[in-house]
């Protein structure tokens, strides 16, 4: 009797801790759309918050027939009233950004034209402290030099394209070698040795884009993907050659992909992991799209 | 015999006899139109469930791709917000690597879409075919083979059935001999449209970043080939570099005035097959411990699906039944043979309703739209 008692305690104060935790983080959310005003008659696309590189990010995406510099003239005015102030501001002709700071926080609002209508993309996330800010070790400064130099010697109205020439140092613009903060996923292995560039996790880990990169050849890894996902459960569904892409579009952006995308699924998810040469030769990039069902 | 031809008994044979000619004519001919009613109405049935099969696996197929063209864009978006976080100049390489992962995962969507749109259209004719030919009424008799058992005449499936389970299905004809030796057959045409293909709607990701000004006087970050990087004129032209407004995608004015805190970035191609965008910071111009927010515009080839190249195909079915003519003894009942064309029905139908993009909406259905 008293057994069943204290289990139903438990069982109370689990639900009691689970709920707190709950309203706790939707209180936090909405404390987060409370303090930014939403431009009049936008039709909301989603909202969500999303996990980057294991930083909370909160995102609003709406769209709207007004023009872009209409909508980023209400923010400006408009976010000044919720205490954030503006630092700095872009419009183009299809686009436009405005960043709003306030104590520790950034709000970016970006209005991009999309076949005829305008999306506008309100994210807030903490801003990187600029002491993370590091003295760019990739850097070179020999080439800026040289490159300076060259630049100097340009004539007026030629187009200094076209007549710079720099060759990098062997092995300058390293990439890290070191994970980027964030998880990997439980359900697909990480292929050895491979450093993690980035990770995205949306509607509670149901959604996950993840990014490696490994200087192994994109053979080998594909072998590992093949031989180990079963392990997991997956089933190799299909095979993605990107040389099957239209290559007119590819060509017009000198964008080429070398590599396959394999497609697995099984009773719960699918997903997608590419797997390609980066385009300059320096490695693979493995990307990782994850879609629970 | 006086009585036999004088008597008013049986005056009304004549008539009755006349009248048993004219009915039995009529009964003819009822048969005859309700044959032929029966086998137009088959040819009918097989028509429009051929045709309404057809659009039902272009509904099907059109809303796979409006499914997967909402993820498209889901994913097109979400990776735009992912963009807009800050990131310091020099991590740019993370940045750039998530950018080809996402343009390798469009890629691979697209293709996966087209070859779904390939396989659902090329699927859409054979079940048209198949739901057709189920329906064609095609009243083959079944022969039962000398020896074979009444159980294993039961059994074992018909010509047509093993016919239809071996996918003849696909090559449009099933022919047979019915019992008095007449060549029978039923014809399905399908006009169904391939599949017209996708259009992809090329976008862009614009890229976030937020640096303070480093002591070193030169800082090159290695960057891909077609970004952009923004700059502010007023820095450049500080520098005596006359040409590099060429490269301004964007000015983002830095706060307090740029000569005296800005630290631009431009973007530099260097020719000769190897390329990198260029990162440069002028300290002359700029103090130490400042702001500057640049961008960098990723062009992304495939965003997501901008249409199909044609929406609404259209697909008509036709039907041709050919019979034997049959001799009744006093009237021949005429069923058109081969050179006459058979019994012949069409059908046409359509799926419509939804859209695959911009904004997808998964709610196509078919419909018939016309027969005869």
């Amino acid at each position: 009797m008293r057994y069943n008692g204290m289990r139903t305690l438990n069982t109370r104060l689990v639900f009691i801790f689970v709920f707190g935790i709950w309203c706790l983080l939707s209180a936090a959310e909405a404390a987060v759309w409370e303090n930014i005003p939403v431009f009049p008659n936008a039709q909301k696309v989603k909202q969500e918050n999303v996990i980057i590189d294991n930083k909370p990010v909160y995102d609003a995406i709406y769209t709207t027939n007004a023009p872009i510099g209409e909508v980023l003239e209400f923010y400006k005015s408009k976010m000044a009233n919720f205490g954030w102030s503006m630092n700095t501001e872009s419009i183009q002709a299809d686009m436009g950004i405005a960043v709003f700071g306030k104590g520790g926080a950034a709000t970016n609002v970006t209005v991009q034209s999309i076949m005829g209508k305008n999306f506008i993309t309100v994210v807030q996330t903490q801003a990187p402290e600029l002491s993370d800010n590091k003295p760019c070790a990739e850097c070179d400064q020999k080439m800026g030099d040289e490159l300076m130099k060259q630049l100097e010697s340009v004539p007026e109205g030629v187009d200094p394209a076209e007549r710079l020439h720099v060759e990098p140092e062997p092995g300058a613009g390293k990439i890290p070698t070191e994970d980027t903060p964030g998880k990997d996923l439980q359900t697909v292995p990480r292929y050895p040795g491979a450093t993690r560039m980035n990770s995205a996790e949306r509607n509670n880990g149901k959604k996950a884009a993840l990014t490696y990169f490994s200087t192994d050849t994109v053979e080998k890894i594909e072998s590992f993907y093949r031989q180990n996902m079963s392990t997991y459960n997956w089933a190799l569904e299909k095979e993605v050659n990107f040389q099957d892409a239209p290559r007119e579009i590819y060509d017009k952006m000198g964008i080429s992909l070398t590599g396959e995308s394999l497609v697995f699924k099984n009773r719960f998810a699918s997903c997608i992991i590419s797997i390609f040469k980066e385009p300059q030769g320096k490695g693979t990039i493995i990307g990782v799209n994850y879609d629970e069902k | 015999m006086k009585k036999v031809f004088f008597s008013n008994d049986g005056q009304i044979a004549p008539f009755m006899i006349a009248i048993i000619v004219v009915l039995i004519m009529a009964i003819m001919v009822t048969v005859n139109i309700g044959k032929v009613g029966l086998t137009k109405t088959h040819t009918a049935n097989a028509a429009d469930a051929g045709a309404l099969a057809c659009s039902t696996m272009h509904a099907n197929t059109l809303n796979t791709l409006a499914d997967i063209n909402t993820i498209m864009i889901a994913e097109y978006l979400s990776t735009q917000v992912m963009f807009l976080i800050p990131i310091n100049m020099c991590s740019e390489w993370t940045r750039y690597i998530s950018y080809l992962a996402f343009v390798a995962a469009q890629t691979a969507q697209y293709i996966l879409a087209w070859q779904a749109g390939d396989e659902g259209y090329a699927d859409a004719e054979s079940a048209a075919k198949q739901m057709a030919f189920l329906n064609a009424g095609i009243d083959e008799g079944k022969i039962r083979l000398s020896g074979e058992s009444y159980q294993a005449y039961l059994q074992r499936d018909s010509s047509f059935d093993q016919w239809m389970s071996s996918q003849g299905y696909d090559s449009g004809v099933y022919s047979w001999t019915d019992k008095s030796g007449g060549a029978n057959s039923f014809t399905v045409d399908a006009d169904a449209p391939s599949f017209p293909g996708l259009i992809p709607m090329p976008g862009i990701l614009l890229g976030l970043f937020r640096d303070n000004v480093p002591p070193a006087a030169w800082c090159l970050c290695y960057i891909s080939s077609w970004v952009y990087l923004s700059t502010y004129q007023g820095c450049v032209s500080s520098m005596g570099v006359a040409n590099i407004p060429t490269y301004v995608s964007g000015a983002l004015p830095c706060k307090g005035g740029c000569c005296t805190v800005c630290a631009p970035l431009d973007r530099v191609t260097i020719t000769g097959g190897m390329a990198h965008g260029i990162a440069k910071i002028f300290p002359s111009t700029a103090s130490r411990g400042s702001v500057v927010w640049n961008q960098i515009i990723y062009p992304v080839p495939i965003a997501f699906i901008a249409n199909i190249v044609s929406d609404n195909p259209e697909t008509t079915i036709t039907t041709t039944r050919i019979e034997p003519n049959r001799d009744l003894g006093m009237w021949e009942m005429k069923y058109n043979g081969p050179s006459g064309g058979g019994i012949i029905s069409s059908s046409s139908s359509r799926a419509s309703g939804g859209a695959v993009g911009p904004i997808p909406n998964p709610r196509y259905d078919s419909y018939l739209i016309g027969g005869s």
